[in-house]
C-alpha cells in the first residue's frame, strides 16, 4: 500500500522534474548568501532590541500616567509628559520595521492602529476649544464605565482607523490643545483634580489616562514578544529564516517607504502642502521635530546595523552598509552621505514644526528635508538594484 | 485496483501537463497567458499587503508630492468639528466611516459587514428616487450629537448546488433589511442595494479608455446572436457638468473619478465639497440641521484634488506565477468558456488628463465597463440610471488574486456574498449563464487551473 503510494510519488516526481528541466536553469549559488544571513540576523536583533526598549518606555510612561492621574500635581504632570517625550524616541526608530506585513502592522492583528493612530478625534475623547462638554470623558450617559473594553469598543466605532488610544490620545491628555503659536498645549493638571476648576469629568479623565496608557503597553507587549528570539516560533525565526531575496526586499521597501513615502510625503509635505498649524503628527506637544528626526534616522539605522539604546540593548552587526560596501563601493557611498545630508537639513529646519511650515521664511527649508529625502528615496533604489530589488 | 487507478490518473495529468507545455506555444493567446505587467509601466511589483497602495511611476515630482497629500486624506480618519487638526474636521453628522480607507482599507476591498466597507444605498420607484427620511443611503454611524440612521441587518441561506461531476458546493443568499430607524420608518416601498467597497487600482487608466472602445463592445440588443448585450450605462457628471458614458461604481453609475471620491466624501464621511456642498442629511432629520461644520466647504479644493490624484495614481500589482503550466492552461479555459466575453482584456488609453504615465498605455483590465443583465439571483431589483435592477458592471480581474493578502478576505461581487473566487463565478447568471454552467461542468482538475490562473491575476 505504502509502497504503491510513494512508487506514484516517485514517478509522477520525475515525469514533472523531466518536463521542468529543459526549461529551467541551474541557479547559481549566491557567493553572499552567509553575509545575507547575516544582515537579516542583525535586522532581527535590531527589532527585537527596539520593541523591547519601546516596551520599557511605555512601562514608564503607563506608572508615570497612573501616578498623575491617582495624585495630580504639576510635578506629576511634568514628569508624565517628560516620560512621553522619552517615550517617543524609541518608538520613533521602530517605525523601520513598518509597511512590510511584520507584527507591527500585518492585516491580521499589527497593533499600529491602536499604537500611533493620527489625527487624533480630540472632542470625541475630551472638551476642546468651543465644545465644552464633548466627548467620551464628558459623557456619561453614552459611556457610563471607562475601561479597556470602551475605549476599544469606542476605538473601532466607524471605521478600522483607530482615533481615541494610543501615543497620541495620551499627548491630548497630558497636553491639550495647542492654541499658541509660542508654545505648546498648556492642559492643567487640575483637569485631573477632583472639584478643580478647570473642567469637569476629573474622575473619569483619570481613568481614560490610565486605561489608554494600559492599552498602549498591551500593545507594545504584543510586537516586542513577537520578535523575542526566546520565544519558540516567534517572527523573529520566521524572519531570520526567510530566504535572502526575500527579505533584503522587505528592509529596501521598508527603507524606501519610510523615507519617501511616509517621512518626505505624508509626514511633511502634507503638512508643508496645507500649512495648517496643526496638521503635524505631534500637534499637542509641539514634539513633531522629533518624529521626524527619529525616523530619518531609523533608516540609516537598519541600513549601518547600529542602535543605540538608553538601556543598554546597542546593537552593532554585520549590515547593508558593509555587504554594499564590498559588492558596490560608490553607490554605498553615495547613500551614506545622503543619510548624512539629510540629517543636515533636519537639524537646521526651525522648531516646532508648527512653525516651520507657517513661516515664509523657515519654509524653504522644509522643503529641503523633503528633496533630501526623496533623493535619499531614489539613492536606496539604486542600492536595491545592486540585488536585482527593483519597486 | 484503487491505487491503480490513481495511478492512471496522475500519469494521465503528468503526460498531459507536458504535452500542454508545448501546445501552448501555438496557442493564439499565448501572447497574453504570461503577461505580467497588466498596466503596461503603471504596473507594480509589490506584493506585501501594501501592493494596491503604491503610486505609478513616473508622475512628475509634484505629483509624487501631491500623492502623498492625497493618500494621507484618503487614510487618515475625518474628526468633529471643531478640532486643532483644522484640515481634517467635519466628520458628519451622519456616516458610514470616518476614512474613505475604513472601507478600501490599504486601498483595497471591502467585506460584508458595517464598520467593514459595506453599506446600503436606498431607492424608491422606476426613477430610484432617494427615502424621503433616509436619503439615498443609510448611513449607520453618526457624530455624538445625534443618532444613527439605523443599523444594517444581513442573514444569509445556504443553498445547495452540484458541479457536473457530482461534487456539491454552497452559495449563501443574502437577506438585508434596516434594523433601529431611528428617525422613522422608512417608505414602504424602498429598497435596498447593498455595495461593497472595492479595490483602488489603475483607476486613471480605466478612466482613459476611449468612450469608442467601451462602445465598441456594446451590443445592447444583442444584434450578434451570441446572449450578451453590453449596455453603456449614461450619467450626468457633476464636477464636468456632461453626460458621461458610466465607468465606476458597481452599476457603472459613475462617469469620472472626480465624481465618485467627491460623491463618497459626502454620502459616506458627511465631508462637503464644492461638488457637493450640503451635508447628506435630508429635511426630515431636522436634528442634523445647525451643528458645527468643518467649514465651506468641509476639505478643500486643493487637498479635493490631491485624493483624486491619488485616486488615479494608484499602480495595478504585477501578475505572480504566471510559468506555472497550471496557470496557463486556466488562461485557456477563461477563454474557451467566454468569460472574455464580458471580461474584456486588452486596450490602450488614451491622451487625456495631465498625468503622464497613464497615457497610452497597454493595459488588460478584464472588463468591458458595460452593463450586463446579471439574472435574478445577483439583482438587487434596484434601477440606477440606465441600468435595469439586474444589470450589473463587469467587474475588472486586475489584482483579483492580491485581495486575500490585502485585506485578510476573498468576499467578492457587489455585496460581498460570495465568499471566494469560485462563488463568485457559480453566482453569474443571465447573461453569463452560459459560461456559469461551462464552468460547473468542467472537471474539478480544470477549474483549479482557471482558479490558479484568476489568482494570479
Amino acid at each position: 500500500m505504502k509502497k504503491t503510494a510513494i512508487g506514484i510519488f516517485v514517478l509522477a516526481s520525475i515525469a514533472f522534474a523531466a518536463c521542468k528541466k529543459d526549461k529551467k536553469e541551474e541557479p547559481s549559488v549566491d557567493q553572499y548568501a552567509q553575509q545575507k544571513t547575516d544582515i537579516k540576523k542583525t535586522y532581527a536583533d535590531m527589532a527585537f532590541a527596539v520593541y523591547k526598549d519601546s516596551y520599557t518606555s511605555a512601562v514608564t510612561l503607563k506608572n508615570a500616567c497612573h501616578l498623575l492621574a491617582d495624585n495630580p500635581s504639576q510635578a506629576n504632570l511634568d514628569a508624565a509628559k517628560q516620560a512621553w517625550l522619552e517615550a517617543r524616541e524609541i518608538y520613533g526608530l521602530s517605525e523601520i520595521f513598518r509597511f512590510v506585513d511584520g507584527p507591527i502592522d500585518n492585516t491580521n492583528d499589527g497593533p499600529e492602529g491602536l499604537i500611533n493612530a493620527w489625527p487624533m478625534d480630540e472632542n470625541y475623547v475630551d472638551y476642546v476649544d468651543g465644545s465644552a462638554n464633548s466627548g467620551i470623558i464628558n459623557d456619561a450617559v453614552n459611556y457610563p464605565t471607562i475601561d479597556a473594553a470602551t475605549i476599544t469598543q469606542a476605538n473601532e466605532f466607524g471605521g478600522e482607523t483607530k482615533i481615541s488610544s494610543g501615543y497620541h490620545a495620551i499627548e491630548f491628555l497630558l497636553w491639550g490643545q495647542d492654541l499658541s503659536a509660542a508654545s505648546a498645549g498648556q492642559r492643567s493638571y487640575q483637569d485631573y483634580v477632583i472639584g478643580g476648576p478647570t473642567a469637569d469629568n476629573e474622575g473619569r479623565r483619570a481613568a481614560y489616562l490610565k486605561t489608554v496608557a494600559d492599552l498602549l503597553v498591551a500593545a507594545l507587549n504584543q510586537v516586542k514578544n513577537d520578535w523575542d528570539p526566546a520565544i519558540a516560533g516567534s517572527y523573529y525565526h520566521t524572519f531570520t529564516g526567510m530566504d535572502n531575496q526575500t527579505a533584503l526586499r522587505k528592509m529596501f521597501n521598508s527603507m524606501r517607504v519610510l523615507a519617501g513615502d511616509e517621512l518626505a510625503g505624508e509626514r511633511i509635505y502634507v503638512a508643508y502642502e496645507n500649512a495648517s498649524q496643526e496638521d503635524e503628527h505631534s500637534c499637542f506637544s509641539d514634539n513633531t521635530h522629533r518624529d521626524i528626526y527619529l525616523n530619518a534616522l531609523a533608516v540609516e539605522n537598519l541600513y549601518k546595523g547600529t542602535y543605540t539604546s538608553p538601556f543598554g540593548n546597542n546593537v552593532n552587526g554585520y549590515a547593508l552598509e558593509d555587504l554594499v560596501g564590498t559588492i558596490n563601493a560608490t553607490k554605498n557611498t553615495a547613500l551614506v552621505n545622503r543619510f548624512a545630508a539629510t540629517m543636515g537639513f533636519i537639524n537646521v529646519m526651525y522648531n516646532p514644526f508648527d512653525q516651520a511650515i507657517v513661516l515664509q521664511a523657515e519654509r524653504p527649508k522644509v522643503m529641503d528635508v523633503v528633496t533630501s529625502l526623496e533623493a535619499e528615496q531614489d539613492d536606496l533604489d539604486a542600492v536595491a538594484a545592486v540585488f536585482s530589488i527593483t519597486f | 485496483m484503487k491505487q491503480l487507478f490513481l495511478l492512471g490518473i496522475v500519469l494521465t495529468i503528468v503526460v498531459f501537463s507536458c504535452k500542454k507545455e508545448e501546445t501552448i506555444v501555438v496557442s493564439e493567446y499565448s501572447d497574453d497567458s504570461t503577461l505580467v505587467d497588466l498596466a503596461g509601466n503603471c504596473s507594480t511589483g509589490d506584493q506585501t499587503s501594501f501592493a494596491f497602495s503604491y503610486q505609478i511611476n513616473g508622475l512628475s515630482s509634484d505629483q509624487s508630492l501631491m500623492f502623498f497629500v492625497g493618500n494621507s486624506f484618503f487614510n487618515q480618519s475625518w474628526v468633529q468639528a471643531p478640532s486643532s487638526t483644522t484640515a481634517r474636521d467635519g466628520l458628519g453628522p451622519l456616516f458610514n466611516a470616518r476614512s474613505c480607507s475604513a472601507c478600501h482599507f490599504r486601498d483595497g476591498r471591502g467585506a460584508p459587514q458595517a464598520n467593514s466597507g459595506l453599506l446600503f444605498r436606498l431607492g424608491t420607484g422606476a426613477d430610484n428616487s432617494p427615502d424621503a427620511i433616509y436619503g439615498g443611503q443609510l448611513q449607520d454611524f453618526s457624530h455624538n450629537a445625534v443618532t444613527s440612521e439605523g443599523n444594517m441587518e444581513i442573514s444569509y441561506v445556504e443553498e445547495i448546488g452540484y458541479f457536473g461531476d457530482g461534487t456539491s458546493y454552497s452559495l449563501r443568499r443574502p437577506a438585508y433589511t434596516v434594523s433601529g430607524q431611528s428617525y422613522g420608518a422608512m417608505q414602504g416601498t424602498t429598497l435596498i442595494s447593498p455595495r461593497v467597497g472595492q479595490q483602488m487600482i489603475g483607476l486613471g487608466l480605466l478612466e482613459l479608455i476611449s468612450e469608442a472602445d467601451i462602445l465598441a463592445n456594446a451590443d445592447p440588443n444583442d444584434a450578434d446572436g451570441d446572449g450578451i448585450s453590453g449596455v453603456a450605462n449614461y450619467v450626468t457628471d457633476v464636477p464636468s457638468g456632461n453626460v458621461l458614458i458610466g465607468r465606476f461604481g458597481w452599476k457603472a453609475n459613475v462617469g469620472s473619478i472626480a465624481h465618485q471620491i467627491a460623491a463618497a466624501f459626502n454620502g459616506d464621511i458627511g465631508i462637503t465639497s464644492s461638488f457637493f456642498p450640503n451635508e447628506n442629511y435630508t429635511v426630515n432629520q431636522p436634528s442634523c440641521a445647525g451643528l458645527a461644520n468643518g467649514g465651506t466647504p468641509e476639505i478643500d479644493d486643493d487637498d479635493l484634488n490631491a485624493v483624486i490624484l491619488y485616486s488615479r495614481s494608484l499602480a495595478v500589482p504585477k501578475r505572480r506565477n504566471v510559468t506555472s503550466s497550471n496557470v496557463k492552461y486556466g488562461a485557456q479555459f477563461f477563454k474557451a468558456i467566454g468569460c472574455v466575453s464580458c471580461h474584456k482584456m486588452n486596450y490602450k488609453t488614451g491622451f487625456g488628463g495631465d498625468i503622464a504615465p497613464l497615457k497610452n498605455q497597454k493595459i488588460t483590465p478584464f472588463t468591458d465597463l458595460l452593463l450586463h443583465d446579471m439574472g435574478p439571483g445577483l439583482a438587487d431589483n434596484v434601477p440606477d440610471h440606465l441600468a435595469s435592477g439586474s444589470e450589473w458592471r463587469t467587474q475588472p480581474l486586475w489584482g483579483l488574486g492580491l485581495i486575500s493578502l490585502v485585506n485578510g478576505h476573498t468576499y467578492l461581487l457587489h455585496d460581498g456574498r460570495a465568499r471566494s473566487i469560485e462563488e463568485a463565478i457559480l453566482w453569474h447568471g443571465g447573461e453569463a449563464e452560459k459560461s456559469k454552467e461551462k464552468y460547473r461542468k468542467l472537471p474539478a482538475q480544470h477549474r483549479s487551473f482557471l482558479l490558479e490562473y484568476l489568482r494570479s491575476l
